[in-house]
């Protein structure tokens, strides 16, 4: 009797564990494709068409990341270091494409394999180059992302939009309002100072013929772009908190009736979200490009974006394969870029209506892509990142531009040879 | 200490000497079956606590970055050596030294004016015991961020400036959210102490006319010295290592960054295994020397709690 109970429970704890063990079965010998990715809106849309057009040749589950980039990041580190080969397709926030390949956690694609994304004719020149690592594509862009200047237009009244940051400083003055720009230690930081530094005209990193990276950031114009973010925290252009406002606090703050907050950098989410919330607010708002920092060359602004890779310790790679060329399918980029409000990748869909009923921007947000500020691709992203939010936080404390420079310089080194506390 | 009065009990009445030469036969079986019994424990402690010390120890010598596989190679001191002279790292000694610092000395004043109250407490002493101690049963996280909220300009209710915000606030709040979430346990170690102190000492000062203060430093504390130390050394290693509140309120921003948050920051974030074990080990150090310094600084026997020794 207790042995059969014991065998019992044995064949229990057994069977579940041989059911994840192979990624094969899934539902009647469907290969099963585990999608690791942050929680989107658009996701459950897509999937759900993939799945149903495969027929039975795959399936694609997801495997939601936490909400944050960092922490989702972070997840996927620890599991690609430990050969987690239930890992089939990762959804990578385009900055940390470079690190993964360098590492031997994403497998590059061979020409061809791509049908939708494969070529530089098919794919926004910003995106199509965050994907590119050593001179092959380890890659699939599936969704792009930039930042605008949005403005209240009553607020405004029949002054001229701002096209460069002096501008802007001088309208934010005129109307009394503060510019809505982060300031909190994190990622958004970078994103900023990246697209000033390459606004300027130089780079936070070059890379050289034999893919050896080195700190550019010509003294020059990265000073220009530091003179700026002095300003940003010294003038009374600074937001109150902003050494804590992230991204969704700025919204927050420019959606509220009352505030004097008419002027603001962001994301292009903001514009459904205050849709939803208040329509009539929404007539108010104006999107303009990303101001330049010298009057006579256009800004290059920041660029976001989820890109596909495959994990290298993938069972199922041509399901995977599959998957990706169904996801960055126009049908589904339409999908992601009208329900969740970030433009498609695909040149043919640049000035798509269905897109642009439900993003009005959207040829403005076209045009900063093929001309965007892509962050440094290098497998030591994440320090130099690190670095540079250690060196700006907090922006009113910059006073010394020129300090400023030697230190960033200095940990930005550093950070490139592996070698930075940070 | 232990093992002596142990083998004295199981064999027979003698007292616990010394006795290194003539072991009876009988003591020196003991003896053997004492370790053999010990043994498994003391295997699984190594296993779990010494070996990954080691390992830790070993990989800080080597350049290691599970990023750029290709170029891992040995570099013997070399990571402690950009750790020692980074500014990074001196800024966060200085961080968690302000951070142990206050805490503990906050914690060890009202830590002990609650333990008299509890020792006090004539009437309703369950009652006040446990609302002491219910802000330690509150899980760190949860507490850093119900200050965080507080103190927030938006959500909080403690005025409208925005001390995360800068320096002086940043460090005050991660101070006070640690003060309130471990003075029960502070107290809870004094209240120990409290009750080991001889009653009848307490009532011949009163005899004497001592006044409350008088019997407080003359008779209370001297007596629980050991109590007290083993409080702050517990309270100072634990807040050396002070990781959760710093990482949810300001995950290190204004010059708050902790020794653990970098190693954090190392080994989680950067996969860059051999620095980040090489500001393990030192943060290990650390903690080894405030040890020694109060064990070695109060002059107390820690095995004898009670402090008259």
């Amino acid at each position: 009797m207790r042995r059969k109970a014991a065998w019992l429970l044995a064949t229990a704890m057994v069977i579940p564990l041989a059911a994840c063990g192979s990624g094969d079965d899934g539902a009647g010998g469907v290969p099963t494709v585990n999608w690791y990715i942050g929680n989107e809106s658009w996701l459950d849309d897509v999937i759900a068409a993939c799945n149903d057009q495969a027929g039975g040749a795959y399936r694609i589950t997801a495997e939601s990341l936490p909400t944050s980039p960092d922490g989702q990041r972070e997840q996927l580190v620890r599991r690609l270091a430990a050969k987690d080969d239930s890992i089939d397709l990762i959804g990578m926030d385009v900055i940390w494409t470079g690190e993964f390949a360098q590492a031997g956690w994403i497998e590059p694609f061979a020409p061809g394999e791509l049908a939708n994304v494969g070529t530089a004719e098919q794919v926004l020149a910003g995106p199509f180059d965050s994907a590119q690592y050593d001179g092959q594509q380890f890659a699939a862009p599936l969704n792009s992302n930039t930042r605008l200047l949005w403005y209240r237009a009553s607020r405004l009244g029949d002054r001229p939009v701002p096209t460069t940051w002096d501008e802007l400083f001088a309208t934010a003055r005129e109307i009394g309002s503060p510019i809505q720009e982060t300031g909190i230690r994190a990622e958004s930081m970078v994103v900023l100072f990246n697209a000033l530094v390459e606004s300027a005209g130089t780079s936070i990193v070059t890379v050289d013929e034999q893919g050896e990276a080195t700190v550019a950031l010509e003294q020059g114009p990265t000073i220009e772009a530091l003179e700026i973010l002095k300003r940003l925290g010294q003038s009374p252009a600074a937001p109150p908190g902003q050494s804590n406002l992230g991204e969704d606090d700025n919204r927050l703050a420019f959606q509220s009736v009352d505030s004097a907050s008419s002027l603001m950098i962001n994301w292009p989410f903001v514009y459904p979200s205050v849709v939803e919330a208040d329509p009539t607010l929404a007539e108010d708002y104006r999107a303009a490009p990303f101001p330049a920092v010298n009057a006579n060359e256009p800004a290059k602004a920041a660029l976001g974006g989820y890109n596909l890779g495959i994990g290298s310790f993938s069972r199922d790679r041509d399901a995977s394969l599959a998957a990706i060329n169904c996801l960055t399918s126009p049908e589904q980029q339409r999908t992601i870029a009208t329900i969740g409000g970030q433009p498609s990748v695909l040149r043919s869909l640049g000035d798509d209506p269905a897109i642009k009923k439900e993003l009005p921007f959207l040829p403005i947000m076209t045009a900063q892509l093929e001309n965007a500020a892509p962050r440094p691709v290098t497998p030591n992203y994440n320090d130099v990142s690190l670095a540079v939010r250690t060196v700006l936080h907090p922006l009113s404390d910059i006073t010394d531009t020129r300090a400023t420079y030697d230190e960033l310089k200095d940990l930005i080194d550093k950070s490139l040879k592996s070698q930075a506390v940070l | 200490m232990a093992t002596v009065t142990t083998t004295s009990k199981a064999g027979g009445h003698e007292k616990p000497v010394k006795r290194k030469a003539g072991r009876t036969d009988r003591a020196r079986a003991e003896r053997k079956l004492g370790i053999k019994l010990a043994a498994p424990a003391a295997i699984v402690m190594l296993a779990v606590t010494a070996y990954p010390i080691g390992y830790a120890i070993y990989l800080s010598m080597f350049r290691y970055d599970l990023r750029t596989p290709d170029l891992n190679e040995f570099v013997f001191l070399d990571n402690y050596i950009l750790v020692l002279t980074s500014q990074v790292f001196g800024q966060a000694v200085l961080a968690t030294t302000i951070i142990t610092v206050f805490s503990v000395v906050i914690e060890l004043v009202l830590g002990l004016a609650l333990a008299i109250v509890m020792h006090r407490a004539l009437s309703l002493r369950r009652s006040v015991r446990v609302a002491i101690l219910v802000p330690y049963g509150i899980i760190t996280v949860i507490s850093a961020y119900a200050f965080a909220f507080a103190v927030a300009p938006d959500t909080g209710f403690i005025g409208s400036s925005d001390p995360l915000g800068n320096q002086v606030g940043s460090f005050a709040t991660v101070i006070l959210t640690e003060v309130w979430k471990t003075t029960p346990f502070m107290s809870l170690l004094l209240l120990a102490g409290l009750a080991t102190v001889p009653e009848d000492l307490q009532e011949a000062a009163k005899v004497d006319g001592a006044t409350a203060w008088q019997r407080l430093i003359k008779i209370t504390l001297p007596n629980m010295k050991g109590a007290i130390l083993v409080a702050l050394l517990f309270r100072a290693l634990d807040a050396f290592r002070i990781f959760d509140t710093v990482y949810v309120q300001t995950a290190g921003a204004l010059g708050t960054q902790t020794i653990s948050g970098l190693g954090y920051n190392s080994l989680i974030t950067r996969v860059n295994l051999g620095l980040g074990s090489a500001i393990s080990i030192l943060l290990f150090l650390f903690i080894i020397v405030i040890a020694f310094v109060f064990v070695k600084g109060f002059k107390t026997n820690l095995g004898t709690v009670k402090g008259a020794d």
